[in-house]
């Protein structure tokens, strides 16, 4: 050994032995210590003891062996201990009850701290060897077992925290922190205590008590208010469960206030007579749909009956809107009417229903669905976007304009038959460009660029190219002019529009005579044009053309008119007659009939307008009529214009042959998509081909399967398929 | 504050002392602490013991148990000791350092007391081996002959049990 370190050694370290205790009675005696001790501390008199005397004797019995009548001699005072409280618990009186349990309970946790102190080395070394309940779990258990447990109180206690949440909910204020320790306690007794003992009584009483009250309250309430009062007991239990519940009740009785009060009366709410969905739906009323729409979503199936009512509501109305025919005499007041339940419904759905994704949806599909029911709807919307851009659009900004002119896509967009409109589109703009009749251009112009984007270069390239023409018509007369000016000299002033055939509607032309007055000037603006364009053919449509006359009437009152081409032609003839009969009028200008009727009309049998006389005065024109040049026409305005070229409603036979041409212009795109397809599959099965002609044509128009089919027979007249010989219902490309 | 350990004075900081034992963190700071007391006296425990375990909690280190190295009995009789002190105040790291220092150490002479001592204060890994180390019949025949062998079967009589059970396997 080294002597350095032994001096630095104070005491020399002999190896160990634990002394063997021999005393029997040892045991006994430092165990009466401890007990001694845990009476002390139960009786709150613990300041006297001496941590370090107890710590080291409950050491030494777990050291000696002893750790088993340590452990026992533990639980028994406990329980002695826990039974006298029980007592004491039972007998207190009416509302001291919880009181008195609160108090002892934190009696109990202070000496159960002490206690678990004192013991340490018993939880520590004794306990998991024996596999034994450590002290402080233990003190828990027998408070359990003897005072929540025991049979004077399980009942009692349950009884009173229940019922101060009955009187709770039916007004009254209760000690909200005496509930909160109690319940507490019982969390931290173990969460199947606080299960049993209160959270499953709590939520099957209150599961009676919604049942009761959603009862009672539908009977007597509306729709809006039933709502609120939902709404209102459901922040009640959330703000109950805040103050006093442990937090994982919530979404239980959440569910149970949702399953009672709203998933159960669901279907009666919805279809509450006055007061249901659909009337607030009408009325506009925000705050209860925003309700409805929040309570429903925590229930399953809510949104979606909602979505459901609405969509039948909206199907119904629109296919009311869309069938009446009072409303649908005015073509533009039908559709400002759609846009309007448009408007109304998507101010709902962002303000009430959160802008809800899937309720856009159904809002489209309903619209969708009834817009589609009437057939002339293409036409209306065509009529109404005529409306504003002649004259409805006047003065508004450009945002104004372009808000109005996005709002009419959103409905063509759900339009089926998308080629229909077009047809009447083209129709229309024709009309307005010719007559000068537009708002703005720029107006005109956004429209062809909307409905580009939407639709695709093909559907308005024709329309750009009626803008085009206008243009170059322009710059034509002004060079006309330029060259002529020298030969025309007092002629009569012509402006000619020159349409490309194809970019404009058609129309049957029938040519008139025109008056020799006009036959001049006319004659030297073809040779003018055929000159500079040589292979064209120029072709007078007499029947879209407009006239300026300078009329005298008798006293010398002179007024310009605006007519009309052929009423120009039947004016000019009363240069050289004062009387002609229908049928030399006929004759003279070769107007036809149903044109020449309409005409004479306009100018005979419309007060204010009437320049010509008619003899009989009746209403209709019939081939006996004569008339006369009106020496008496008066008007306030020295301009008037008659029998303008307004787009109007079509009649009954113009809506058949509009239709029968539309069906007309399908065949070949159907027939084209059916090329195209079998040209890259090469063999496909009947019904494969009508699905995939639908699918490519659909943007434009909803194709017919039995037209499909005929046009696939006419296809394969012709050769470009034919039929498989073993099954007939396949179809091969032939190239 | 102040300890008196069998007449030996100590002083140290009831903060430290509680921050690294929970006996001490029950005793100054728990329900139980009472009026604060400036002296506590300790008993059963050597003041050159309770010395060593001072330094422990202080300085997470214990050079008398290097510095002892080149006298092995006496650096095991501290180890020992410590051992003991260690599990009483719940000082798990002093614990596991005194039982690698017997096991470093242990022979056929001072088996039966590290055996004892293992299974006393519950150090599984000590007791299972020497109970590993006892089963060669070489050291058993030398353990036998000790005196503490005999004081090992009076304290704890489980021992015997369990060597007769693992000897048979």
């Amino acid at each position: 050994m080294n002597s350095q370190s032994q001096r630095r050694k104070n005491f020399k370290i002999e190896a160990f032995k634990h002394k063997v205790e021999l005393d029997p009675k040892y045991a006994e005696r430092t165990w009466k210590v401890l007990e001694h001790a845990i009476h002390e501390i139960y009786n709150n008199n613990a300041s006297r003891l001496s941590f370090e005397e107890l710590y080291r004797s409950a050491y030494n019995m777990v050291l000696h062996k002893y750790g088993d009548k340590l452990y026992s001699g533990l639980v028994a005072t406990m329980t002695a201990h826990l039974n006298k409280i029980a007592k004491s618990v039972e007998s207190a009186q009416g509302g001291l009850f919880l009181e008195k349990l609160n108090h002892k309970w934190a009696d109990h946790n202070k000496a159960l701290q002490m206690i678990r102190d004192i013991l340490m080395y018993m939880d520590r070394s004794y306990v998991p060897t024996s596999h034994k309940t450590p002290v402080h779990e233990l003190g828990l258990n027998l408070w359990s077992d003897h005072i929540i447990h025991s049979p004077n109180i399980q009942a009692r206690l349950q009884d009173t925290l229940l019922d101060l949440v009955q009187r709770e909910r039916t007004g009254d204020v209760i000690n909200r922190g005496l509930m909160r320790n109690i319940t507490k306690m019982l969390m931290d007794l173990g969460s199947s205590v606080y299960q049993d003992d209160f959270e499953k009584p709590f939520l099957d009483v209150s599961a009676c008590f919604y049942s009761g009250e959603s009862q009672q309250f539908i009977e007597c309430c509306d729709c809006g208010s039933y709502l609120k009062k939902a709404e209102r007991r459901l922040n009640e239990e959330m703000e109950r469960v805040s103050h006093y519940l442990d937090a994982k009740t919530e979404v239980k009785i959440t569910s149970v206030v949702e399953r009672e009060m709203i998933a159960n009366h669901m279907q009666r709410l919805v279809h509450m007579d006055n007061s249901g969905l659909v009337n607030m739906l009408i009325d506009d009323k925000y705050d209860d749909l925003s309700r409805m729409y929040s309570l429903f979503k925590r229930v399953p199936e809510g949104l979606s009956t909602i979505r459901d009512v609405m969509t039948s509501y909206l199907r119904e109305r629109g296919r009311v809107l869309v069938t009446d025919t009072e409303r649908l005499k005015d073509p533009v007041e039908f559709v400002q009417c759609l846009l309007n339940e448009k408007d109304k419904h998507d101010k709902i759905i962002s303000t009430a229903f959160n802008n809800d994704k899937t309720f856009q949806n159904a809002l489209n599909s309903s619209f969708e669905y009834f817009i589609n029911l009437n057939n002339r709807s293409p036409e209306f919307i065509s009529l109404y976007l005529d409306d504003k851009l002649r004259k409805g659009l006047k003065g508004a900004s450009e945002e104004e304009v372009e808000v109005v002119l996005d709002k009419v896509m959103m409905l063509f967009r759900y339009l089926q038959e998308k080629d229909v409109f077009e047809k009447y589109y083209k129709q229309h703009l024709a009309k307005r460009l010719l007559s000068g009749k537009t708002v703005s251009d720029d107006a005109e112009r956004s429209m062809i660029v909307k409905l580009k984007t939407e639709c695709g270069y093909q559907f308005t390239s024709k329309l750009e190219g009626m803008f085009t023409d206008m243009k170059t018509s322009e710059d034509t007369m002004l060079d006309f002019y330029a060259k002529q000016s020298a030969e025309l000299g007092d002629g009569p002033t012509l402006a000619v529009q020159i349409l490309t055939t194809g970019s404009w509607p058609t129309q049957p032309t029938a040519a008139c005579n025109l008056p020799p007055e006009i036959l001049t000037v006319c004659e030297k603006f073809r040779t003018y044009y055929l000159g500079t364009h040589s292979g064209r053919r120029l072709t007078w449509q007499t029947n879209m053309g407009t006239a300026d006359i300078k009329a005298t009437f008798g006293k010398g009152h002179k007024h310009e008119l605006n007519v009309s081409t052929y009423q120009m032609c039947v004016l000019m003839l009363f240069n050289s007659a004062d009387g002609l009969t229908y049928r030399e009028i006929e004759q003279a200008t070769e107007v036809p009939a149903l044109d020449l009727k309409r005409c004479l009309q306009s100018l005979a049998c419309v007060k204010g307008k009437n320049v010509l006389r008619k003899e009989p005065m009746s209403k209709d024109i019939s081939e006996e009529d004569v008339f006369y040049f009106n020496d008496k026409f008066t008007s306030k305005f020295v301009k008037v214009k008659i029998g303008t070229v307004v787009a109007q409603k079509e009649s009954e036979p113009e809506k058949q042959e509009t239709r029968q041409r539309v069906e007309e212009d399908r065949k070949p795109q159907i027939e084209a998509a059916i090329v195209r397809i079998m040209k890259s599959r090469r063999v496909l099965d009947h019904n494969s081909i009508v699905a995939e002609v639908t699918k490519q044509l659909q943007s434009r128009f909803l194709p017919n399967p039995v037209v499909i089919k005929k046009r696939i027979e006419s296809l394969i007249e012709r050769e470009f398929l034919e039929r498989d010989k073993a099954d007939r219902k396949l179809y091969r490309y032939l190239a | 504050m102040s300890f008196n350990v069998s007449g030996v004075t100590f002083d140290a900081h009831r903060c430290v002392l509680a921050a690294r034992s929970p006996v001490f963190m029950a005793q100054f700071f728990g329900p139980m602490k009472g009026k604060v007391n400036q002296s506590i006296e300790i008993k059963d425990m050597e003041p050159s013991i309770f010395k060593s375990m001072l330094h422990f909690i202080y300085s997470d280190s214990v050079p008398d148990l290097e510095e002892a190295r080149g006298n092995k009995d006496a650096s095991v009789a501290l180890a020992q000791h410590l051992l003991v002190a260690a599990d009483r105040y719940g000082l798990e790291r002093l614990k596991q350092l005194c039982e690698m220092k017997m096991y470093e150490f242990v022979d056929a002479n001072n088996l039966a007391t590290t055996l004892t001592l293992a299974e006393q204060h519950n150090c599984s890994e000590l007791k299972a081996a020497c109970i590993e180390f006892i089963k060669r019949p070489e050291v058993l025949a030398a353990v036998v002959q000790t005196e503490e062998f005999e004081h090992m079967i009076k304290s704890c009589p489980t021992i015997l049990e369990e060597l007769r059970s693992k000897n048979d396997q």
